[in-house]
């Protein structure tokens, strides 16, 4: 199929080539490749100027005027069969997880606006929340709280792994008059230009989002990131601390920390730490393994996904262990590009398959599905929360940890998400024969306190930890008090 | 001459060759009085000679005969004078008089820098931190030492006079800044290191031709005061260093104008550069350190942005220019760059059986630099630490001088001590 994508710098609200070359980018599952520009600091530099002009034009914006942009790019949004394939094609991730991911970034772009104004207000046409004081039973207006465009140029390092961050971040940036500068991964760049276009072409001014390319491997490269960060005042990094400490330290040949970007501009570091599952006594387990297979097999690969599960009780693990194998059985494994297929491909499939036939032959692990030929999913079973697998996270693996109980579960958690990059893990989804978290709280109170201490952006709630809500703030990170300076207007 | 200076109204084309047409008459009016065939003091001639554009256009054996005639009286005086030539062995069996064309300079010893202790060739630099005075020729009584990058801890300190500054700003104004489209009457802005000679030069250079201003960068001035500055005095060239875009092993990125360099300027504000940008102030710019980045030149296509550059070095200025006017099918564009024969001539060389030979087109070889004309330190052959390639001996521009062009910094002393040559 010809590629029709278009996979250039986008500045100034248009296509440009790099004045510095290119570079051709292959997939590592697919005779797949494609032309990107190797951008340089000539490309970066220009850029910059661009999107400092731009800065000025978005800060003039209102809530209403930038709602208005990101409902016609919601509406514009529409994501084709070969958007779909490419990024099929580039990630392995099968392809019905990546409409799926690709369709919620036009939910997103829907939400936003509503977000933004429940959580902070929308006054003056200005993201401003009314503060109110309590007098005497009465409550009356004291003051307002105003978020206001910063005053700088954002950089954004964005992943592969998920079509529905771009939406997310570049969304967010609309709605905060953000000026950006963003660089895609290489082995997923083109969404981040999809959805700057969008947004350009539904009336965010041109130069505001701009997309630029460079090949993060040739090593004349890099010093066009660390550019990137010195001229910004404002980074936005997903990937964890391995890349932010890549991208904001630079070292000698020696090794040695010669600059650092972590005491200069703001840094919003987003951790690609992955997420774990308590199973509490008496949960309902059809419904529990539901979901937590969509949780750890389901969207993409990696991010977030459930890597472990802590199971309350020997008989609930019995019959969990059952109920998952069930639906495993049931999945269909293949060629990602297939729509019916939910087990895509995965780079480190051999080296994978190679750590759990070890474990399980050392008797570290017992094996309760999967095969040690060709792609499949594993579950598998252990009791040291040490092993490799609470530690690497393994693709398509979810693995079995039993417990005594739920204090317990949160102890281990704790310690396992302790040895993690930034010491913390993505989410923990808690499955709780309780409906609702106020239900659990009266019936078990001391559980549901040990339950707030858990090491762990998210605390998802009889949900699968995939399900994003974006109402809440995503990891500890709250955009709007990263991309916006407050201000306190006192009116009492 | 002043009043043929072009105005920034003029078609530029037109009045260059009305310039070259004036010169060419001066130039042989000047001929007439003097005898070539014999050795002739460069310093008795006008200072003004130097700036004379006709220089590329002539007749290239004419022109060998005259900076032969000169190179001769210049070479008995370094020999004379300059205690580095005085106590080299290597030069006791030179006889100047041999010097008949500049093809015969391949006869004398290569001047090093750095040498290599193990292969016993020593470079000058080894004694000039104790005794800067080898470079400095003895019958000279006043001069300023300028020193070059030294980008291997020592710097080389060339002796440069009153009279050697107009006489390389004559040849920076007239034969590189004019056809590179600089215009009286209008506004440059210099960014390079005021106490640094090129700085000095450009700014002496403008003057020459008539600039409405010459802003010089003062050190303490950022980007943003610059970019002020830029739109204040409607600034219609830049003179600015572009380091390479990828920082080098010496630290080229940090020691040349990483702070305000061409594209650092064109970062702070697109806007005011180029003719594609509405409103936009800056249509030239002269920009050297380096080799022209090829997407810096892209990127001057792209914004419509005149660019063009100049080989020089504290040592000898200039040595070799690219052009902004002439014929759209010319060599000389970017990066290719005429010779500029006299007041310094650069040879191209390779060694071959232990000899020097002339590159030919085509070929890549070390960067010599020759003095002709100074009262200051005098070079003869002195390997400078470049290498280029020669690109062409004809351009449509009608400059009758060879063309070279990607030139790189390589300074690496083996390269010449293996070359078996003779040096001093």
């Amino acid at each position: 199929m010809p590629l029709l994508l278009n996979l250039s710098n986008y500045y100034d609200g248009q296509f440009k080539k790099s004045f510095s070359g290119s570079f051709r980018y292959k997939s590592a599952y697919y005779d797949y490749s494609f032309e990107l520009p190797n951008s340089s600091i000539v490309d970066l530099k220009l850029m910059l100027s661009h999107a400092a002009h731009a800065r000025k034009k978005v800060m003039l914006l209102s809530f209403e005027e930038r709602a208005a942009i990101l409902k016609r790019a919601a509406e514009a949004y529409v994501v084709t069969d070969e958007e779909l394939d490419h990024v099929v094609k580039m990630t392995g991730m099968p392809r019905m997880y990546v409409k799926q991911r690709a369709d919620f970034g036009k939910i997103i772009l829907q939400l936003l606006p509503q977000m933004i104004g429940s959580r902070y207000g929308h006054k003056f046409g200005t993201i401003t929340k009314e503060i109110l004081r309590n007098g005497n039973g009465i409550y009356r207006l004291t003051g307002y709280e105003s978020h206001r465009s910063v005053d700088g140029v954002i950089a954004a390092f964005v992943p592969p792994n998920d079509p529905a961050e771009v939406p997310f971040l570049l969304g967010h940036m609309v709605m905060y008059g953000g000026a950006a500068i963003i660089k895609p991964s290489a082995s997923e760049p083109y969404f981040a230009v999809k959805i700057a276009e969008l947004l350009t072409n539904a009336g965010y001014p041109a130069g505001a989002l701009n997309v630029i390319h460079w090949d993060t491997r040739d090593s004349t490269r890099t010093h066009v990131s660390q550019e990137l960060i010195r001229c910004s005042t404002h980074r936005i990094i997903m990937g964890g601390k391995q890349t932010a400490d890549m991208l904001l330290k630079v070292v000698n040949d020696e090794g040695l920390c010669i600059e650092e970007h972590y005491s200069t501009g703001k840094n919003c570091i987003f951790s690609s730490g992955n997420s774990k599952a308590i199973v509490c006594p008496g949960s309902d387990v059809e419904e529990t393994a539901r979901m937590l297979v969509e949780g750890a097999y389901e969207w993409t690969r990696d991010c977030v996904t459930t890597k472990s599960v802590f199971v309350v009780g020997e008989e609930m693990k019995v019959n969990l262990i059952h109920a998952i194998q069930r639906r495993l059985k049931d999945k269909k494994v293949g060629d990602p590009l297939d729509p019916a297929t939910e087990i895509g491909y995965n780079e480190d499939h051999e080296k994978i398959i190679q750590t759990i036939k070890g474990l399980v032959e050392f008797k570290y692990a017992t094996l309760h599905f999967g095969e040690f030929t060709g792609i499949t999913p594993f579950l598998i079973e252990t009791n040291s929360i040490h092993s490799p697998l609470l530690q690497q996270e393994f693709s398509y693996t979810l693995t079995i940890v039993p417990v005594q109980t739920v204090e317990e579960a949160v102890e281990k958690i704790n310690e396992a998400s302790a040895t993690l990059d930034d010491k913390m893990s993505m989410a923990v989804s808690v499955f709780s024969p309780h409906k609702t978290m106020e239900e659990m709280h009266h019936a078990a109170p001391e559980q549901m306190n040990k339950l707030l201490t858990l090491r762990c952006h998210l605390l998802m709630y009889n949900k699968p930890s995939i399900m994003l809500n974006v109402f809440l703030r995503h990891q500890d990170m709250l955009l709007t008090e990263f991309l916006t300076q407050p201000m306190s207007i006192n009116h009492d | 001459m002043e009043q043929l200076v072009l105005h920034q109204t003029d078609d530029l084309e037109g009045a260059f060759r009305s310039r070259l047409d004036h010169d060419k008459e001066t130039f042989r009016s000047l001929v007439e009085l003097f005898d070539f065939s014999t050795d002739i003091n460069p310093l008795s001639l006008p200072t003004k000679i130097w700036g004379n554009v006709y220089w590329e256009f002539m007749n290239p054996q004419q022109r060998d005969r005259i900076l032969s005639s000169l190179f001769r009286f210049t070479l008995q005086r370094g020999m004379k004078k300059m205690p580095i030539y005085q106590k080299s062995a290597s030069y006791s069996t030179i006889q100047p008089h041999n010097i008949h064309s500049l093809r015969d300079l391949c006869s004398l010893p290569v001047l090093l820098k750095d040498g290599d202790g193990a292969a016993g060739v020593t470079g000058f630099r080894s004694s000039i931190r104790n005794d800067p005075h080898v470079l400095r020729p003895t019958d000279i009584t006043s001069s300023v030492p300028y020193d070059s990058g030294g980008t291997k801890g020592v710097p080389t300190p060339t002796h440069i006079t009153y009279t050697d500054m107009q006489i390389e700003a004559q040849a920076l104004a007239f034969r590189c800044f004019l056809p590179g489209g600089f215009t009286k009457g209008a506004s440059l802005y210099n960014f390079y290191n005021p106490t640094h000679k090129g700085g000095r030069l450009i700014e002496e250079a403008a003057r020459l031709i008539g600039k409405n201003h010459i802003l010089t960068k003062r050190p303490e001035d950022d980007l943003d005061a610059c970019i002020g500055k830029i739109k204040a005095y409607k600034t219609d060239i830049i003179a600015a260093v572009q380091p390479p875009l990828t920082p080098d092993a010496n630290g080229a990125q940090s020691k040349k104008g990483g702070g305000v360099s061409f594209i650092n300027l064109i970062g702070s504000d697109h806007s005011l550069f180029g003719r594609k940008n509405i409103g936009s102030i800056v249509q030239r710019a002269f920009v050297t350190g380096f080799q022209l980045p090829e997407p810096l030149i892209e990127l001057a296509k792209e914004m419509d942005i005149d660019l063009f550059t100049t080989w020089g070095a504290s040592e000898a200025l200039p040595g070799a220019t690219s052009t902004v006017l002439g014929p759209k099918t010319r060599t000389c564009q970017y990066n290719n760059q005429h010779l500029i024969m006299g007041p310094h001539l650069l040879s191209v060389v390779r060694f071959e059986n232990g000899a020097l030979v002339p590159a030919k087109v085509g070929e890549t070889g070390v960067v010599l630099v020759t003095t002709i004309a100074r009262e200051g330190t005098l070079f003869f052959n002195y390997a400078i630490g470049d290498k280029a390639t020669v690109i062409a001996d004809c351009c449509d521009c009608g400059r009758t001088t060879p063309i070279i062009g990607d030139i790189k910094r390589v300074d690496d002393p083996r390269e010449m001590i293996d070359g078996g040559c003779r040096y001093c």
